[in-house]
């Protein structure tokens, strides 16, 4: 399958006030992601994922390494021809409505004439916002305008969506559709890359996910493998009766080891990802590191 | 993907900037800074009417074109500074520049886009300033004419009038661009706005700087003053408020001279703002 999406030995420092310090944002990174997945960026609140996102679409300039999308370097506008983006926490320009905004994107993005007002129009249905099309963006609600923010990013009809917290402040029935909505679009070819702290519904939607922190992959690959494969001593057991079941917890007791009911998944995995790299070194300091 | 030739021409990056100035536009004519301002300008014009009362015959014109002249002038000039600080920085600083950037754009073309913007919301303000001192000065001249024809000297030259707009459009240009430069590297709205009031009050006074450039003996301190009014732009050479507005002409060539004075100094302030925001991140 072709890359929609590589990330090369990305690196990114920030200053810091003190002279010449620097805090290392993202540290050798890479990434492939191929073209047609749902692909899930996780990680706790300052990992990487949002600096990693903005390198990917040239927002700003990597300390090292490369980005491309589609084979063109992020450096040059064309690569993002292809690209819809949602922000984390969009800020629209509040004195738009829903209409006039996706009318200024689609212009931006080479939609002409009558093409936009037709666009705008499916999209805004299929967000379920026709009813507030020419509402003022001040007036929506932070779920409204997640999912303005999401017709937005489809309004080129793009291949590849980069879609940063698109549930953050959405209550869970619009959580629902929205997770609904990008499978979808993936059922109609599109490459998605989702960064989401909803680790559930990361859980259904995507295909292969990587996790972050401290600027660090940690962990990268095929959803199903990563929760499989995790070389711990947990077991998922099924199909037996309570006695059984107070024999196996009999059998680990006597042996002298730890047994208690769980269920193992994406949060079971992204937790210990997490907790186990809190004990590394601290970023930054002014090396690269 | 290769780089889409069609969508890299010229015309399509005078298009995308075209957009972005359009609803630049819109931005600034849906702030509460831009109808204040011009309530407020145009209530200046109105007082003006206050000294109707003392006879001034043909002064009396004179008096309300210069009132309009400085009403255009100091607001224009305020307005496409805050404006285009406020349209341009104030997006970076509010993150609604982060979507449209996501966007297959180059950064200079939101940049011209903004500044296309913010001229165009200046000057239409300017105009509507214009036309109000215009109606102005034709309700006093009617009066005037009507009640002693013999004190009316001058009759009103509203082509000139139109003339000191566009010379006041061509200024605040140069602001605009002044205002992006600063923007295109500042961090608060403050910190630009500042800089802008004083880089306005050295524009101001650059003929002074120019004057004892040319009166300074020689050395380090001729060249400080050289250097520094060949930097800053002349200000005061749009204040030709004296030569149009009444029964003046031949000004055509004036205009002339200060719209290639404009340009040059547009030209170069964008320049170095389009190489400053290259740089920023976003």
């Amino acid at each position: 399958m072709a890359k929609a999406i590589e990330v090369r030995g990305l690196s990114k420092d920030f200053p810091v006030s003190i002279k010449g310090a620097s805090i290392r944002a993202v540290d050798h990174l890479d990434l492939n992601i191929e073209e047609g997945v749902v692909f899930g960026l996780l990680g706790p609140n300052g990992s990487g994922k949002s600096t990693t996102i903005k390198a990917i679409l040239g927002l700003l300039e990597p300390t090292a390494g490369e980005t491309r999308i589609l084979g063109v370097s992020s450096k040059n506008p064309a690569a993002r021809l292809e690209v819809g983006y949602l922000p984390e926490a969009p800020y629209f320009q509040g004195f738009l409505t829903g209409r006039e905004l996706l009318s200024f994107f689609g212009k931006l993005s080479g939609l002409r004439g009558s093409e936009i007002g037709a666009r705008a129009d499916f999209l805004l249905e299929r967000v379920g916002l026709s009813d507030a099309a020419d509402r003022r963006l001040a007036g929506y609600s932070k779920g409204m305008l997640q999912r303005v923010g999401l017709a937005q990013a489809m309004i080129g009809n793009p291949k590849i969506l980069i879609l940063d917290e698109p549930t953050a402040g959405v209550d869970p029935v619009g959580s629902s559709e929205i997770g609904t909505l990008i499978r979808e679009l993936n059922e109609e070819g599109k490459t998605i890359l989702l960064c989401s702290h909803l680790l559930s519904q990361v859980e259904i939607v995507c295909d292969r996910v990587a996790v972050m922190n401290r600027g660090r992959l940690l962990k990268e690959g095929a959803l199903d493998e990563l929760i499989a494969n995790r070389g711990s001593d947990t077991f998922r057991v099924d199909g037996i009766g309570a006695g059984d079941r107070e024999r196996i917890f009999d059998l680990v007791k006597g042996a002298g080891g730890r047994i208690e009911a769980s269920n193992s998944s994406l949060q079971d995995l992204f937790l210990e990802l997490s907790k186990s790299s809190e004990g590394e070194a601290p970023r930054g300091d002014g090396q690269d590191g | 993907m290769g780089e889409n030739p069609k969508k890299a021409s010229l015309g399509w990056s005078l298009s995308r900037a075209l957009v972005i100035a359009g609803n630049t536009f819109r931005q600034a004519s849906r702030m509460k800074l831009y109808p204040t301002m011009l309530v407020a300008a145009v209530a200046l014009l109105a007082s003006s009417f206050l000294f109707r009362d003392f006879d001034f015959g043909s002064s009396e014109l004179k008096f309300i074109a210069d009132f309009g002249f400085g009403g255009m002038s100091v607001f224009g000039s305020l307005l496409a500074i805050v404006l285009t600080v406020q349209l341009f920085l104030g997006e970076i600083e509010h993150q609604t520049a982060i979507t449209a950037l996501a966007k297959p754009i180059y950064r200079s073309e939101f940049l011209i886009g903004k500044y296309l913007g913010a001229v165009g919301a200046t000057a239409v303000f300017i105009f509507a300033l214009d036309l109000c001192l215009m109606l102005a000065l034709a309700l006093r001249e009617g009066a005037i004419s009507s009640e002693d024809t013999k004190s009316l000297v001058n009759g009103v030259d509203y082509f000139g009038v139109f003339v000191f707009a566009i010379a006041q459009v061509l200024r605040a240009s140069i602001l605009c661009a002044l205002a992006m430069l600063f923007s295109s590297y500042a961090r608060s709205l403050i910190f630009a706005i500042s800089v802008c009031l004083l880089a306005f009050l050295a524009g101001q006074l650059q003929p002074i700087a120019e004057a004892a450039a040319a009166n300074a003996d020689g050395g380090l301190h001729k060249a400080v003053l050289n250097v520094g009014s060949f930097l800053i732009p002349n200000l005061r050479i749009f204040d030709i408020g004296d030569a149009v507005a009444l029964a003046g002409g031949g000004y055509v060539d004036e205009l002339g001279y200060l719209t290639v004075y404009a340009l040059i100094y547009v030209g170069a302030f964008l320049g170095i703002a389009v190489f400053s925001f290259s740089k920023r991140e976003v």
